[in-house]
């Protein structure tokens, strides 16, 4: 049971390769960080294993626990488990943040079944409490107005709402301050589980000293370059990403 | 070029002179067969362009005027009164000192030949009617590029002119589209082959000496595949007592992969009827862009179109209006997208003084089937009294769910806060309005070649003299 | 400007009527006049009227219309009109309602006169069988310092059609909000003058709009400010699926001397299908300086970022659709319940 990825390819629509064959696992139970210089494509494997219309994928397999994603629409993907927590979290003037998890929570349902409101209400005022959020967060409409750290959160809160077997965090820490990030660390850590796998996306560190991953990528011109324990952050931590490049001379 | 040579004439003083007529042909008054006869025999036309002028006739006279919508000032002329063509009956001057010594003086109060001979590419100077004096760089002769009059155009270069004549503006477009089809006379017309790219500006000055004068020039332009031109214009006329009409029709055509960039400082005099037809084809990937300032004239209509025929190909009208007391600046730009992926841009700024009108017209449209179409469009209004008039009409029409179009349009005022703030630094209130006024209109006036904004500039400082001072 | 036809006693707007531009009126006007012909006088019934409220048989009168003056004076004609009429100072908590059912052709006239001081939430609603037509005209008079919250509910079932014709006109420190929908009408038309006459009048003339099928609304407003120190607002929004049409004609005319003016119209489409059909004209007619005008207009699809953006919550895209639908027109009401 697992993230399976095998030699992805991908390209913007009608336009330049990004992904350049991708091979991934990430077993459940595991957290595997994902490190890589600016442009050679970490957020956009995010997208592509969501399904982002803007992405055409020309090559490749993509298994969550057995089930082929590619053929499925995004929101199918979402409900076979798969979470992206964005990078940059889309506003959606009009819709209340508390509807639309209701609704989200509402597609997971099978047809017919209603979700328990009460319940519903309840458990979100709970999860919002632990990420520190003000409950009129939930009548506002989703992201719209948020400062950057607000929108972070609030994918974070979608997450552990939704409780996928797959969460995607791409550059979960940018925008927010050490206390938000513990906060937000803090609930990422509470959703491991033995069941349960996530991919951290990120530039820095920084994150990595909160949710401590148990593999390492180094992801460049759009493949995994290099794969590694925790120590591997540390070097790079050190020594930047510069050695990429002696490997290309 | 001498930075104290005005490319334009800074108020209508500089316009405002005239030599006495000396024309060897003049049509007389109104707008018979018989004046088409007589233009045609005096520019030996063919018989296909006698009967095409006569048709057009026929449509001018059927077609009303377009008063359901237009303003209503137009409906005072009085076509009967205006002289269709008069001409020096010599040919276009290659040399200028073989140009008749008034033409020159004309065109030397207007600053034309130093111009040429320190910067530009060609200049092509029309005078009341016809082509007084025109010159190209022999290297750009050499690479093919075809910058003549209209005349010579069709009996020169007939397989190319012919094709793209009235295609663009038909006949039947509207009332004054055959006004000018049936009375043309001067003009441009220009042919860049294939893959040339022109780094220096082609030019044309226009100029309406005599009283009662009709202008009705005709420009098409050619821009190959991959081709790349900058034309500009500059018309003005001194200040007679009964009006004189100006209704060019200029045609651009840019075929796959050209780009044509297109300049009109407008400075007629303000009993000067300036009714234009200006539209622009732009195929696959090619590019047209309308650069347009209306200063002069007592009547403007003009709207820049750019029909985008060819798939991504792209349009812009970049647009400044200055109506002052008696004054109507009615213009706009209309961008029709009729192939998918194509995108267009408006940013129409005026500014109205004392009594002046000024109006954005405008249309958008998004025809059915053309997919991925964008469009922005921005009008921003300034008024600087309290009976000052702007207006913003546009038309707006998408077809199908993935355009999005986009129209912005405000109004505003010098903020008093500004001035004050200007004032108490040592500026007078003229300067301080003169300085907003420019910070305005700015981010366009840079869309101009140099010598013109630098000119622009200098004419909103008079301007704000005049009317604040 | 009215052109007449040769053929008919009754000047029609036809093609060069500006103000009918995309309005298809060689189709619709001629057949407006035939039903004209024979449409009887409908009556609107008051539910409980509070005592205030007075509605009493009135006198037709001549008002304000968009290009369609020809066919409003033949309205006219047909029977008597009613008048809602709120005494001053008046202060209603409850909302009230005006209901009618149309049959057939029918012809309605309304007058409302909101006393200085006055204050009322008003609840019009129109219910129409089957093949019915209603032609409706209206005008509210809103006194010093009287407020009107108006909802305009067109209720047409299959292939209805409404022309309505509205004005509003505001005295002193008078606060007008309306609220019209448009929900299963085959064609309307609905023209609406607001003229603010006084300093201190503020109006917002809020419409939300789903069209569907072959459905067209064409929509023409006016916000004229007649005096200085007045403030108008509007927002007009349309989702659009099927062949559905949406037209929109705005004017913002500040008259000469109406100085301090602020004034904004917006006009927003969302197009959810390849074969429906926008028209958007929003104008400005300034004709006096020291004013804050402006308007906007933007049509476009669904954004696909926000569409990805529930989807990758696991919201199916019919539904996801749906959603933003809803929340595209959702700020209309919310602006409305804040007047």
């Amino acid at each position: 049971m697992s993230l399976v990825i095998k030699n992805l390819h991908a390209c913007v629509r009608g336009g330049q390769e990004i992904l350049c064959g991708v091979d991934l696992d990430v077993p459940t139970g595991e957290v595997h960080a994902i490190m890589g210089p600016n442009g050679s494509g970490k957020s956009t494997l995010s997208k592509v294993l969501c399904g982002h219309p803007d992405y055409e994928v020309t090559a490749g397999s993509v298994e969550l626990n057995g089930q082929d994603l590619l053929a499925m629409p995004p929101d199918a993907r979402s409900r076979a488990g798969l979470f992206l927590a964005f990078q940059y979290p889309v506003e959606v003037p009009g819709v209340s943040n508390a509807n639309f998890l209701r609704a989200a929570l509402k597609a997971r349902l099978p047809e017919g079944e209603e979700l328990d409101a009460v319940a519903y209400y309840k458990r979100l005022r709970k999860v919002m409490n632990e990420l520190g959020m003000d409950p009129k967060f939930s009548s506002r409409a989703v992201n719209e107005g948020f400062s950057g750290g607000e929108k972070k959160r609030n994918e974070v809160l979608q997450m552990l709402m939704l409780e996928p077997l797959c969460a995607i965090l791409d550059e979960t820490d940018s925008g927010l301050d050490v206390d938000a990030l513990r906060i937000v660390s803090q609930g990422v850590n509470a959703m491991r589980s033995s069941f349960r796998s996530f991919l951290v996306i990120t530039h820095y560190k920084r994150l990595l000293d909160y949710i401590v991953p148990d593999v390492v990528h180094v992801f460049h011109q759009g493949r995994i370059e290099r794969t590694g324990g925790r120590d591997l952050v540390d070097y790079i931590e050190e020594h930047g990403f510069d050695f990429l490049k002696k490997e290309d001379a | 070029m001498s930075s104290t040579t005005p490319a334009i004439p800074p108020t209508d003083a500089r316009g405002d002179f005239s030599f006495p007529e000396k024309h060897a042909f003049d049509a007389g008054y109104g707008l018979t067969e018989a004046t088409i006869d007589y233009i045609c025999d005096a520019k030996g036309e063919p018989d296909w362009l006698r009967d095409f002028r006569k048709r057009a006739l026929a449509k001018f006279r059927d077609m009303p005027q377009p008063l359901h919508w237009a303003p209503q000032e137009i409906a005072a002329l009085d076509f009967d009164q205006i002289r269709y063509y008069l001409a020096q009956g010599t040919p276009a001057r290659k040399n200028w000192d073989d140009v008749p010594d008034d033409v020159k003086r004309t065109f030397e109060r207007l600053g034309v030949p130093e111009q040429e001979r320190a910067f530009l590419a060609g200049v092509d100077a029309q005078y009341d009617s016809e082509t007084a004096y025109k010159n190209m760089r022999e290297e750009l002769a050499k690479k093919g590029v075809i910058f003549v009059n209209p005349t010579e155009g069709l009996s020169a270069y007939e397989s190319i002119f012919r094709p793209w004549f009235g295609k663009v503006i038909p006949v039947g477009d509207n009332k004054y589209a055959a006004l000018n089809h049936a009375a043309f006379s001067g003009g441009s017309f220009i042919y860049v082959p294939k893959g040339v790219k022109l780094a220096q500006p082609l030019q044309a000055y226009f100029r309406i000496n005599s009283e009662s004068m009709g202008q009705f020039e005709r420009t098409l332009i050619i821009a190959d595949e991959g081709a790349e031109l900058m034309y500009m214009e500059g018309c003005t006329a001194p200040k007679y007592d009964t009006a004189t009409l100006h209704s060019g029709v200029v045609e651009l055509v840019a075929l796959p992969g050209a780009k044509i960039q297109y300049v009109t400082v407008q400075n007629w005099a303000t009993n000067v009827y300036n009714l234009v037809i200006q539209r622009g084809l732009a195929m696959r990937d090619a590019e047209i862009r309308w650069i347009d300032c209306n200063i002069g004239s007592g009547v403007t209509m003009k709207y820049p179109a750019v029909i985008l025929q060819g798939e991504r190909a792209r349009g812009e009208v970049v647009s400044i209006s200055i109506a002052r007391d008696g004054q109507l600046q009615d213009t706009g730009a209309r961008m029709i997208h009729a192939a998918s992926g194509t995108t267009s841009n408006i940013v129409a700024k005026s500014i109205s003084i004392g009594h002046g009108r000024a109006s954005y017209r405008g249309e958008v449209r998004v025809q059915p089937g053309a997919t991925g179409c964008r469009n922005h469009t921005e009008c921003d209004a300034l008024l600087l009294h309290a009976e000052s008039r702007t207006d913003t009409y546009p038309a707006i029409t998408v077809h199908g769910d993935s355009a999005a179009v986009q129209h912005e349009a405000s109004v505003s005022q010098v903020d008093e806060e500004m001035l004050f703030y200007m004032q108490q630094r040592g500026l007078t209130r003229a300067q301080a309005m003169s300085l907003a006024v420019n910070g305005f209109i700015n981010d366009l006036v840079n869309e101009f070649p140099m010598e013109y904004s630098v000119e622009l500039r200098r004419l909103i400082d008079m301007e704000m003299e005049d009317s604040i001072g | 400007m009215m052109h007449t036809h040769d053929t008919n006693a009754v000047p029609l707007p036809d093609r060069l009527n500006e103000d009918w531009r995309f309005g298809r009126p060689h189709v619709h006007a001629r057949e407006l006049a035939e039903i004209l012909e024979h449409a009887q006088a409908a009556e609107l019934r008051g539910v409980d009227l509070p005592s205030g409220v007075q509605l009493t048989p009135c006198a037709a009168e001549a008002l304000p219309s968009i290009g369609s003056e020809a066919l409003m004076r033949q309205a006219l004609q047909i029977g008597p009109g009613q008048c809602l009429r709120i005494a001053d100072g008046s202060q209603l908590r409850e909302a009230i309602s005006l209901h009618s059912e149309v049959h057939g052709g029918q012809v309605q006239q309304l007058r409302v006169i909101v006393g200085a001081g006055a204050r009322l939430h008003l609840i019009e609603e129109h219910e129409y069988s089957e093949e019915s037509m209603l032609v409706c005209l209206r005008r509210y008079e809103l006194m010093p310092g009287a407020t009107l919250r108006l909802e305009q509910r067109e209720l047409g079932s299959g292939n209805t059609r409404a022309f309505c014709i509205s004005s509003c006109i505001c005295a002193e420190n008078a606060r007008f909000c309306s609220l019209s929908t448009h929900q299963d009408l085959a064609w309307a038309r609905h023209e609406c003058t607001l003229e603010l006459t006084a300093p201190g009048a503020e109006a917002l003339l809020l419409s939300a709009n789903r069209l569907r099928s072959e459905q067209c609304l064409d929509m023409r407003n006016r916000q004229l400010h007649s005096s200085p120190g007045c403030k108008s607002r509007l927002l007009c929004k349309n989702t659009l699926t099927d062949r559905a049409t949406a037209i929109f004609g705005g004017n913002i005319r500040v008259q000469p001397h109406a100085h301090d003016t602020d004034a904004y119209l917006s006009n927003l489409n969302l197009q959810l299908s390849p074969h429906a059909t926008v028209h958007s004209l929003p104008m400005l007619e300034i004709l006096a300086d020291r004013v804050r005008c402006s308007h906007g207009s933007a049509t476009a699809p669904v954004d696909a970022e926000q569409l990805f953006y529930l989807q990758s919550r696991g919201i199916p895209l019919a539904e996801a659709r749906r959603t933003l639908e809803e929340a595209f027109l959702a700020d209309v009401r919310l602006h409305f319940e804040q007047f």
